[in-house]
């Protein structure tokens, strides 16, 4: 062996102890929840004749997708022939104070619509209106008539740039299906 | 399919027609050192990419030639290429005599000059040269490496492709790149390898007891990515390509540009590429934000001096891929009207080079020291030292609703993965005997950022293995043996606390294999048996979350053990006047294959249902056929076909694996010109592939049944321009001629739109300069 290899061997072995070396270890890692979340979708139904009769249907997931399953699932008890006005209202219950998700659909209502769909005898139709003149579904009203059983599903549609009023473009940030009784 | 069975009826016609050229050139190869007869040298026609290989007592044939001048270029392994032309006219017999020399290039010891080619070592490896990848380069790497068979690809739109061996993805297959092997996020089936297709001399996928010596993991097979030797004693050189293509008007461009100094000890090679495609067109309609973008860079410094070699290697690889903006869904509900409308929402008719949401960039450093010391002209010693860093982002389609998130525009995923390996090889042959042996390390450590998906690690692993191969006669042995011990230590933080569980994976691997030529004169058959493994990857271990491509909540299993396979292989390979036939067939069990299947209730969440896939482990079996045939019908005329039969089945369930390629077939036609004045070369090409549904798979088992099985046209014409002294490469090439309408099993789209259209291509080689 003559003196140039032993030189590269020894380049070589340098090189080995950095790898030795930088195997420090990592840790610090990121915690594993998501910055932004919905944890909870509210719906608070005021019955249009009667102020004061109010009350809120609750779908809860703390842990966000997946994890332990929902710890509240409300089901959507109206009284027949009856108008409510009923707003709807999306919390990250995760964080402390629970942040109020509601206001940035709000800000970019032009790109959002909320959906209503109902398999009982209620009408729903939206009472809000975006830049464009089209729904945003925040503030609906619900006309019940006769009794029955069904389900009814609440959709948030993100539409950038699409949203035409039909909710069946875009992408869904929430879809919640609710137990309904009409009695 | 009509065009396949008119192919076929021409295929068949043409068959019993005409034989025309039909010279026969035999010969003998000779050591000059001690006159000794050299079995396995390699044998090539340099004007008819023919290739064969010399028997036990040193004699080769070739059949059917036209009268010409050929130039014929001979290997052997220990002796320096030699090449001379000669003139034949009649039935000739040479005398070849291969001056004895040092070992230049070793490591990469079988250079094909032919697609198809069969290793005499095992049948073992298939090469795609230079000349074949021509009109390949401009593409991805998995287009140009569909070029071999057995090879298909899994696909995310037309951009991501991934190379599939008989089956095998990701994580158990191994690529190198340039000697290095590469590691990016090779779990995702949406994460292409990060590695400049433009690079490439030879591309060579391995099978057998060679491959045991890139490590566990192989179990499908090795991929190996090398570009030209550093040309030390060569004057300037260099290859400009362009390349153009109608149907996302991509521009591709690459230039490479290589010299030598000071006394010819030093040498260098730099190359750069660039790629920029717009919208990706499919029959009816244009997908909005499929455009790509690309742009690689590398360079080479080696030192030789006497018996030392030295040579350091940088590159980076850069990509910024638009995912077509109808791919990216919400929920169960989103996913299933997608498979329902016919045409899908975002549809664009605009050819934009614009690049928005949601998009995934990768970029890919990778840089490499080696070592290589001739002890004498049979002993060779082997370091390298590489260092890679891959940064993967992923952005979804939508900024995050609060404003203060969504101005920072942070990627929802990021992953950063740093790895550093060292290699040391001791290599000796004398003779029939090639013994090789070697250690490796490898230590690895991840982080992520944005949304969980995987945790962050630190991996090592410490391997060690030995290949020996021994020929006599007719018959040539090989056996590779190897020990791995894999350390995985990981770290989270779940509610404030970090958690650092730490596992290890330990297992040998093996492989024999023997060789038979000329069983009967003509035929070589290669058996191949094997014990192959790999650890768990942290995804099958620890994945726990919503993957928004697939609208899919994917749960991983940190109880899982290695994945275990016992693997077998036969290779029957004939070649005699006008025809050349080969049949590959591989069986692989393994008692612990790690599978992603569906499992019930799907997990209720604020957003809807999702679908919910679980990793589970159990028995799996996976049977490939490949069977390709060459018929030289005409001086003209050749007709090929190639066609690979695969069954994936899950022992455990009963039923055959979801997302293993459909059986397809392939049957083309190859007409030659003769040569006029400066326009040298001349052929058309003309193919048909079809594909059939992948009726093995349960149809319920997935979102939506597998789609129906589709025959393109694929047409090829090119020629050499031979303008003063260069040698100009023109490719003229259309795939899916016909611009039908289709979709791919293995295309993680197929869901939501059907496949590109017809695509036409123009590329143009350039070499300049002394090319070696």
């Amino acid at each position: 062996m003559n003196t140039t290899f032993k030189k590269l061997l020894l380049t070589f072995a340098a090189f080995a102890l950095i790898l030795g070396f930088s195997a420090c270890k990592d840790d610090n890692p990121a915690p594993e929840n998501p910055e932004e979340l919905i944890t909870t979708l509210k719906l608070t139904f005021t019955d249009s004749a009667n102020t004061a009769n109010t009350f809120i249907v609750t779908f809860a997931d703390p842990d966000g997708p997946g994890g332990n399953a929902p710890t509240t699932y409300d089901s959507i008890a109206l009284q027949t022939n009856k108008t409510y006005l009923v707003s709807v209202q999306l919390l990250n219950e995760s964080v402390s104070p629970a942040e109020d998700i509601t206001l940035e659909v709000e800000e970019e209502k032009d790109d959002h619509l909320f959906g209503y769909t109902t398999t009982t005898n209620a009408i729903i139709t939206e009472t809000d209106v975006d830049n464009n003149n089209l729904p945003v579904g925040i503030q609906t009203k619900w006309k019940t008539t006769t009794a029955s059983v069904g389900n009814t599903t609440v959709v948030l549609k993100h539409q950038p740039g699409i949203k035409t009023g039909d909710i069946a473009l875009g992408e869904t940030d929430v879809e919640v299906v609710f137990y309904t009784a009409i009695q | 399919m009509r065009y396949f069975i008119i192919l076929l009826l021409l295929f068949t016609a043409l068959v019993v027609n005409a034989q025309n050229c039909n010279i026969k050139l035999t010969g003998t190869v000779t050591d000059s050192h001690d006159g000794e007869k050299l079995e396995f040298a390699t044998l090539g026609i340099l004007q008819l990419q023919k290739q064969s290989f010399t028997k036990s007592d040193g004699t080769f044939e070739f059949f059917n030639l036209c009268p010409g001048s050929y130039t014929i270029i001979c290997r052997h392994l220990g002796c320096k290429d030699t090449s001379f032309t000669i003139s034949v006219n009649e039935n000739t017999n040479i005398a070849i005599v291969m001056p004895h020399k040092l070992n230049q290039l070793k490591e990469v010891d079988v250079k094909g000059d032919k697609t198809n080619h069969a290793d005499a070592a095992g049948l073992s490896v298939i090469s795609v040269t230079n000349q074949q990848l021509q009109p390949l380069l401009g593409g991805t790497l998995g287009d140009v490496l569909k070029a071999a068979p057995g090879i298909t690809t899994l696909q995310t739109g037309a951009t991501i492709t991934k190379p599939m061996i008989n089956g095998f993805t990701g994580n158990r297959i191994v690529i190198m790149n340039n000697g290095v092997r590469l590691e990016g996020q090779q779990w995702g089936g949406e994460h292409a390898p990060e590695i400049d297709p433009y690079i490439a001399n030879t591309i060579s996928v391995w099978y057998g007891a060679k491959a045991v010596r890139y490590g566990p993991d192989a179990i499908g097979g090795v991929i190996t990515i090398d570009p030209a030797t550093l040309p030390y004693n060569g004057k300037f050189s260099g290859i400009a390509n362009v390349g153009g293509f109608s149907n996302n008007r991509m521009g591709a461009a690459s230039l490479q540009l290589q010299n030598s100094f000071g006394k010819g000890r030093w040498a260098y090679s730099v190359q750069g590429s660039y790629r920029k495609g717009a919208n990706v067109f499919t029959p009816a309609y244009g997908l909005d934000n499929s455009a790509i973008r690309e742009g690689n860079f590398s360079a080479a410094l080696g030192y030789k001096y006497k018996r030392f070699k030295v040579e350091t290697y940088v590159s980076r690889f850069d990509t910024k891929i638009g995912l077509f903006k109808g791919a990216h869904i919400g929920n169960l509900t989103d996913l299933l009207q997608a498979i329902n409308s016919t045409t899908p929402f975002y549809t664009t008719n605009t050819h934009s080079y614009a690049i928005g949401r949601p998009y995934q960039q990768a970029v890919h450093y990778t840089g490499k020291l080696k070592m290589v010391y001739d002890v004498d002209d049979n002993n060779r010693l082997l370091l390298q030292y590489a260092i890679q860093n891959n940064r993967r982002q992923e952005f979804d389609r939508d900024k995050p609703l609060n404003d203060s998130l969504a101005a920072l525009n942070k990627p929802e995923f990021l992953f950063d993965l740093t790895t550093q390996t060292v290699d040391a090889v001791y290599e000796y042959s004398h003779k029939g005997l090639e013994i090789s042996g070697g250690l490796s390390g490898m230590y690895q450590s991840n982080y992520w950022q944005g949304r969980y998906f995987i945790p962050n690690f630190n991996a090592q692993n410490l391997g060690a293995f030995a290949i020996a191969e021994y020929s006599f006669k007719k018959v040539k042995l090989e056996a590779g043996v190897r020990y791995d011990v894999r350390f995985l230590e990981i770290s989270r933080l779940i509610k404030g606390k970090v958690i650092s569980p730490a596992y290890r994976y330990q297992n040998p691997s093996a492989n024999i294999g023997a060789t038979f030529m000329d069983v009967v004169p003509g035929l070589n058959v290669g058996l191949n048996a094997g014990l192959a493994w790999r650890p768990p990857t942290v995804s099958e271990l620890y994945s726990n979350g919503l993957h928004h491509g697939a609208a899919a909540f994917e749960i991983g299993d940190t109880s899982f053990t290695a994945e275990k396979a016992y693997t077998g292989s036969a290779v029957v390979n004939y070649q005699a006047e006008g025809i050349e036939f080969r049949v590959m067939g591989n069986y692989s069990y393994f008692d612990s294959y790690i599978n992603l299947e569906p499992v019930l209730p799907p997990t209720l969440t604020i957003a809807g249902a999702f679908p919910t896939f679980k990793y589970r482990q159990g028995a799996a079996s996976f049977t490939s056929i490949n069977v390709s045939l060459s018929v030289i019908a005409t001086k003209q005329l050749s007709l090929f076909t190639r066609n690979a039969l695969i069954w994936a089945y899950n022992h455990t369930t009963r039923q055959y694996l979801i997302g293993a390629p459909a059986h397809r077939f392939l049957l083309g036609a190859r007409y030659s010109f003769g040569d006029r004045k400066w326009f040298e070369k001349p052929y058309v090409e003309v193919s048909a592939s079809h594909t059939l549904r992948q009726y093995l798979v349960d149809k319920d088992a997935d979102y939506s049944a597998p789609p129906a099985g589709y025959t393109l046209l694929n047409a090829e014409l090119g020629f050499t321009a031979h303008i003063r002294n260069s040698h100009i490469g023109i490719t003229l090439a259309a795939s899916n001629l016909l611009n039908t309408k289709y979709r791919d099993y293995l295309d993680r789209f197929r869901y939501y739109t059907d496949a590109m259209g017809r695509n036409i291509s123009l590329k143009i080689n350039i070499p300049f300069g002394e090319i070696k």
